[in-house]
């Protein structure tokens, strides 16, 4: 069943065509990428999925819902998180509540019922802080679950923009970059933090330029360069194809 | 077809005030990211210093213009070191507040100084009639304010396609990080942009102040139009500063002779909330400074 | 254990505060003190509302002033004109508003902050020459004088009007524990959080599902409503009104009872209200050398106290009180 389905998407800015006609689907449960060189347009193609750039043309359909004309807010609302590759979080408040907010959508109580603080209101609070702390958990993070957000060092930080991403339980994660900045061992952490995620019925789809993390981890790969699709398959499809191997010429294909 | 024409002619030269100050605001925008709420102040202390040369000191008043330059320049740059750069960093709203706050300070010492009734500032052109093709009919100190101005305007641009300095403007108006690596003191930078900033604005209230006569809150109402002019112009773009100033003198003046009178200051502010609206990066404007 | 005697400590403080503020002005002798009393809470309501935009959405309304000229006008207008009373015409003081808020706030919120700042100083800038200029209505800017005062009519026949400093100071405490209850209750809800959010990280928050845009709207309007009763009741105590309202003095000086007493904290306008309603007192002079004060205040205020007064007070009470680590 494919969760999230894109049809000849395109993106141009002015002249410039940065996404050129690009189909791509990731089945639900499982872990994929999307890899590139710098320029290739996967940037675009993140933010044409999440909201944050309109598309030119094509379609992109969310669990069969097209979602290509929504507002950020409501493709988020329909199970579809993002992480940030600048680390982004709420800088004066705690990781909990950084979490607890990253609820917000989960959350039922209307706005009016909301400032009465009905019983049923306050349980819900009490519970949303409840889950905050279990998700800061799983991602290491208990301990600095009061710390201000802008405290944290920035592995934590990392950490916490995933940990806000979860919280709103989506169904498919997109990551971006996860891996950036992150030294060997770390990247090992995030691995196994990734199939963890994954676990708990979490779809992820990474989008990423760090090759050991993508061939080590993901189970489906589409590679693109200059918005066009190249390749498309399991790891060791695309490490052989002769297209994707000119373009990372240079590169190190640690395989 | 004579009042048309006096009151186009009327409104270039109130144009090219607006212009003149709105380059002071965009410059300092293009290169510092601040939005100075004391442009329009400065735009007065250009005119008061001028009178005070004058009246006071007895200078012949096209020197007064000219001395006037750097003297606001140097209140700007008092400005700027007092409010801008212990805040360089911090969320560009606080700007506002800070040079706002600037503003008022100088505003209100001039209120104090000199009194809250209109001074005039006497130049031996003011009243001296200019016919211009025998149709336009304006005194010679406004034929004066437009040549001044536009020489002003043309020498800036001039300076900043130029001069090693002018390059260097544009360099961290373009990508600060990446000026600083290259070796330009990003600060020295700053505060020239600031200087010429409100050097500029200063001359501009010289010039308009001569016209008509000056007071205290003179620069309020300025600073609100050149915010128009910017935006209109696009942010960081001084030919945009510059036909936007035009474009908003002519509008205000020909509208209100043949609109209302009243409302003549609302004009360019429906303009500029609807090109906030429709087209935010405004008529002419990009990235950077042009 | 030590939650709960906290609690009972806060909730003696509570009453004490309650006993201070309604006995105040019955130990305080004298018209003038008094006046400033009923001043300082006005100017706290004023300035609650403007806290509730800059401090807790995160968005700077230079514009704010002229809903409080607009809620003045309202219910001067609606009392002067058409004999309504106060209690109606305050009531659609704070609706109109935030009527106008909304229409302001549509396409001034689509905007990123410096830019709202300017348009909504701009659309002030229109209000205030409407203000000014369309003299049939408002009488320009010689203003209307001879405001009725509030009255409540009594059983036996003939009313309670309040025209004495002491009633005023009653009835506008009133006012403004009425609104500081409404504001607290609302940020503590998810209203709260969602202001939050995007006051910390917008971008963010639009990701995490939070309707931004909405929610932006109802921040403005709220804190325009606010505007908008403190001028009603401005009004109404001063019995005249003028454009001036939305103008200069009034812009600055509320600006700097919130950045001084400290946006983001409830309590940070109030005391910046109080502040700056009897400093100027203290100080005596001429009402230029106040505005160069204040001005001054606001620019140290930003670069020194980042979280204006309130904040000081509360990092001293922290570092001083139970060494909590940062």
């Amino acid at each position: 069943m494919s969760l999230l389905e894109l049809r000849g998407v395109a993106k141009r800015f002015g002249g410039l065509k940065a996404v050129d006609g690009i189909d791509l689907s990731v089945t639900e449960g499982t872990i994929s990428g999307l890899i590139g060189p710098n320029g290739s347009g996967k940037t675009t193609l993140f933010n044409l999925i999440t909201g944050f750039h309109r598309v030119s043309a094509g379609t992109i359909r969310f669990d069969g819902v097209e979602i290509q004309r929504l507002a950020i807010h409501r493709i988020a609302q329909l199970g579809l998180a993002r992480t940030f590759q600048k680390t982004t979080v709420f800088p004066q408040l705690s990781a909990l509540e950084n979490v607890r907010i990253g609820m917000f959508m989960r959350t039922r109580a209307g706005a009016l019922a909301s400032m009465a603080q009905t019983r049923a209101e306050q349980r819900e609070r009490a519970q949303s802080r409840l889950k905050a702390g279990e998700i800061l958990e799983f991602l290491g993070l208990g301990a600095a679950a009061e710390t201000a957000a802008k405290n944290l060092p920035f592995g934590l930080l990392r950490r916490l923009g995933i940990a806000i991403a979860l919280a709103a339980q989506p169904r498919l994660l997109l990551m971006d970059e996860p891996a950036a900045g992150l030294n060997p061992e770390e990247t090992r952490d995030l691995m196994h933090t990734l199939r963890h995620i994954r676990e708990r019925g979490v779809t992820l789809l990474l989008v990423e330029h760090d090759m050991k993390l993508v061939m080590g981890i993901c189970e489906r790969i589409c590679v693109i360069d200059q918005g066009q699709r190249i390749a498309e398959g399991t790891p060791q499809e695309v490490s052989r194809d002769p297209d994707v191997v000119r373009v990372y010429l240079g590169e190190d294909l640690d395989l | 077809m004579d009042v048309f024409l006096e009151q186009a002619a009327n409104g270039v030269v109130i144009g090219i005030t607006y212009a003149l100050v709105a380059i002071g605001l965009t410059l300092i925008y293009g290169i510092l990211e601040v939005i100075n709420m004391a442009q329009g102040t400065l735009y007065m202390l250009g005119a008061y210093s001028a009178y005070v040369l004058v009246a006071y000191l007895h200078v012949d008043y096209f020197a007064a213009v000219l001395l006037s330059v750097p003297i606001a320049g140097a209140m700007g740059l008092v400005m700027e070191r007092l409010s801008v750069t212990p805040l360089l960093g911090r969320h560009h709203v606080v700007f506002l507040l800070s040079t706002f706050g600037a503003a008022v300070v100088a505003e209100n010492l001039v209120l104090i100084a000199f009194g809250p009734d209109a001074l005039p500032l006497d130049s031996p052109i003011a009243r001296t009639v200019q016919g211009v093709g025998g149709i336009i009919f304006i005194t010679q100190q406004k034929v004066f304010v437009l040549l001044a101005g536009v020489l002003a305007i043309a020498a800036l641009a001039q300076f900043i396609r130029r001069g090693r300095l002018g390059k260097a403007m544009r360099a961290v108006a373009a990508d600060r990080d990446t000026a600083a690596l290259m070796g330009i003191d990003v600060r020295q930078v700053y505060r020239l942009a600031f200087f010429i900033g409100a050097g500029i604005s200063g001359a501009a209230g010289a010039l308009m102040g001569a016209v008509y006569s000056i007071e205290p809150m003179m620069g309020n109402l300025v600073l609100l139009k050149s915010f128009v002019v910017v935006i209109m112009g696009g942010m960081g773009s001084l030919p945009g500063a510059f036909l936007g100033g035009l474009i908003l003198g002519l509008a205000e003046s020909l509208g209100g002779a043949y609109l209302t009178i009243e409302y003549k200051d609302a004009f360019g502010l429906v303009a500029m909330i609807a090109v906030l609206l429709l087209r935010p990066q405004g008529l002419l404007g990009r990235k950077g400074l042009q | 254990m030590r939650d709960l005697s906290a609690l009972a400590a806060s909730r003696k403080a509570w009453w004490l505060y309650a006993a201070v503020l309604l006995a105040l002005p019955l130990l305080i002798r004298g018209e003038y003190p008094r006046h400033l009393l009923v001043l300082s809470l006005l100017f706290a309501l004023l300035a609650s509302g403007l806290n509730l935009m800059l401090g807790y959405v995160g968005y700077l309304p230079f514009g704010y002033l002229i809903f409080f000229a607009i809620g003045g006008y309202t219910s001067t207008l609606l009392a002067v004109d058409w004999g309504v009373s106060f209690w109606l015409g305050w009531i659609a003081a704070g609706a109109l508003a935030g009527a106008f808020a909304l229409l302001i706030g549509a396409p001034s919120l689509l905007l990123r902050g410096p830019y709202f700042a300017i348009t909504t100083l701009a659309f002030a800038e229109i209000g205030s020459l409407v203000l000014n200029n369309w003299v049939d209505v408002t009488r320009g800017p010689m203003g209307i004088p001879g405001i009725p005062q509030p009255r409540v009519p009594l059983p036996g026949g003939g009313a309670f009007v309040f025209d004495t400093t002491l009633s005023w100071y009653y009835l506008l405490l009133g006012m403004l524990v009425l609104a500081l209850a409404v504001l607290h209750r609302l940020l503590h809800s998810r209203i709260g959080d969602a202001f939050d959010a995007i006051r910390e990280n917008e971008e963010l928050a639009e990701a995490v599902g939070v309707p931004t845009f909405r929610y932006k709207m109802l921040g403005f309007a709220i804190s325009a409503v606010i505007g908008g009763l403190a001028g009603s009741a401005y009004a109404h105590y001063i019995t005249i009104i003028t454009p001036d309202l939305s103008g200069f003095y009034f812009v600055l000086t509320t600006f700097t009872m919130v950045i001084i007493g400290g946006e983001g904290t409830m309590a940070g306008p109030v005391l910046g209200a109080v502040l700056f309603t009897v400093l100027p007192e203290a100080l005596r002079g001429a009402q230029q050398w106040r505005m160069v004060i204040y001005g001054a205040l606001m620019v140290a205020g930003i670069v020194f106290m980042p979280r204006g007064l309130h904040g000081l007070a509360s990092d001293w009470s922290r570092r001083l009180g139970r060494g909590e680590p940062r």
